[in-house]
């Protein structure tokens, strides 16, 4: 059986870190596997894990006060589902179920946030990397408000 | 920047008369033509190059083959945005329009040979870049890991539905479609096309991109590929400029220091990149 460290060094953001980092943090994770049309994150819930997709997909979203969810973006395997956990006041800002059976390691947040802030230099790496996850997002927002596949000449084809 | 010579000009200043054999509905407003001369055609297109078609009294386009045709047809694939391209939309079998051509520097599919090739093409697209599928499937083993990634701003929007499906299904190149508003019936990748291309692997150091879309979504796409450590000079774009005489004469198209209708409209990213940094340009 893969140990759930190595695991994670698998994943594409952990990868990113250094080993000894990601083999810390594996003490702060576990294997989890959802349904479809299970519910991973609720938006104003307690941020208190996020997760590392290893396969199956998570549509993530808003919920009007009344109706379904609007998708924003679908998560697959090699994408981390959540930044909340590290910004206060730590509640989920979206909504996030499985489409269908979704393994992912779950990381739990009061772990890993204790470990980062008693090692500085850990926790530069972990926060740069959920950055880059945020630019991405906030980039994401940026193009689809200018309509990138829209029409206007200068927009070109 | 040297116009092209008087005599080549000078022909391809002639439209030859097509008529329209067939008309397929791509989405709600793009349509592919299918077109046989009505007398002498004009020359086979590579990947990549466009032909100018001409409109009977409203004028004239520069358009992109979305297939290229051994027996002389013509394939181009239109969406409707203003005059010409709506009188182009609007033909019916039978319909008669010119067309010059082929004009233009097309997709290098050769220089990919033996790489790994990633396609990004976003809303319309993907009908200059069908040519390049057609041109590696049917060469399949000559090439590394092909990726393909379309993205649209919904599932309607996306061009050859029936096609994407059956490349998808025979899994002989990784297709990916990702679409920004989901319809309910929808079960792909929702986001934009940078989203899923952050999931698509090849190796930078022998890889060839080639990228065609909107503009603003060149630019991120070349950006993010650039940044992954894909050189710039593999990374192939194809521009989209005013055109009118299509033959480097005329100067509409001018970018810089280059005539989009010769230099490109395929031109690499070292070279697209400091002209599209110029606002006024
Ligand atoms: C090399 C090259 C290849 C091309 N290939 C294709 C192709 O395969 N299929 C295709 O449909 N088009 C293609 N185009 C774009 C096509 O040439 C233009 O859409 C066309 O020139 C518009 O002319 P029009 O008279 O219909 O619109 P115009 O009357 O000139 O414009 C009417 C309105 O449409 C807007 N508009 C003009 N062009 C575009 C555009 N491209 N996108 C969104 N809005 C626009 C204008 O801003 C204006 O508001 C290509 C262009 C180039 C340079
Ligand atoms: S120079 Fe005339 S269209 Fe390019």
């Amino acid at each position: 059986m893969q140990h759930i460290a190595d695991e994670l060094a698998e994943h594409r953001f952990f990868a990113a870190l250094p080993v000894e980092l990601t083999t810390r943090l594996a003490d702060c994770a576990s294997n989890i596997v959802f349904h479809g049309g299970q519910r991973l994150v609720s938006e104003g819930g307690v941020a208190d894990t996020f997760f590392a997709i290893r396969s199956g997909r998570v549509a993530v979203g808003v919920r009007p006060p009344a109706g379904s969810l609007a998708l924003i973006e679908t998560l697959h395997s090699g994408d981390l589902l959540g930044w909340s956990w590290l910004v206060p006041p730590h509640r989920w800002r979206f909504d996030a179920v499985a489409i269908e059976p979704v393994r992912a390691i779950q990381l739990h947040a009061a772990c890993v946030r204790t470990y980062l802030t008693e090692h500085p230099e850990a926790g530069y790496a972990v926060a740069t990397g959920i950055a880059g996850i945020m630019a991405e997002r906030l980039e994401s927002s940026r193009l689809r408000l200018l309509d990138l596949y829209g029409g206007g000449r200068a927009a070109g084809i | 920047m040297q116009p092209a010579s008087e005599h080549g000009a000078a022909v391809a200043m002639r439209p030859a008369l097509y008529r329209v054999i067939e008309v397929g509905r791509e989405t709600a407003d793009a349509v592919t033509l299918v077109l046989q001369p009505a007398a002498d055609g004009i020359a086979s297109a590579l990947p990549g190059e466009f032909n100018m078609l001409w409109a009977s009294g409203v004028g004239e386009v520069p358009v992109s083959c979305s297939a290229l045709s051994g027996m002389g047809l013509l394939v181009h694939t239109i969406r409707d945005v203003g005059r010409v391209t709506h009188a182009l939309c609007s033909l019916t079998g039978g319909g008669v329009i010119g067309v010059r051509g082929p004009f233009g520097r097309g997709w290098d599919v050769g220089s990919a040979r033996g790489k790994d090739v990633v396609i990004i093409a976003g809303g319309l697209g993907l009908a200059p870049l069908r040519p390049v599928v057609h041109a590696i499937l049917g060469r399949r083993t000559d090439f590394g890991v092909v990726s393909l990634v379309v993205g649209a701003r919904s599932a309607a929007e996306l061009l050859f539905r029936a096609e994407l499906d059956s490349w998808w299904h025979e899994r002989r190149i990784a297709v990916r479609t990702i679409v920004d508003r989901p319809s309910s019936g929808w079960a792909g990748s929702v986001g934009i096309v940078t989203n899923e291309l952050r999931r698509v692997t090849f190796d930078p150091g022998n890889s060839v991109a080639m990228v065609c879309g909107p503009e603003i979504m060149m630019r991120v796409v070349a950006t993010r590929l650039t940044e992954r450590g894909l050189p710039p000079t593999r990374t192939l774009l194809s521009l989209e400029r005013n055109m009118q005489c299509g033959a480097g004469v005329c100067g509409h198209c001018q970018l810089g220091g280059a005539f989009v209708c010769v230099d490109g409209p395929v031109m690499t990213w070292d070279v697209v990149a400091p002209l599209l940094a110029v606002p006024e340009l």
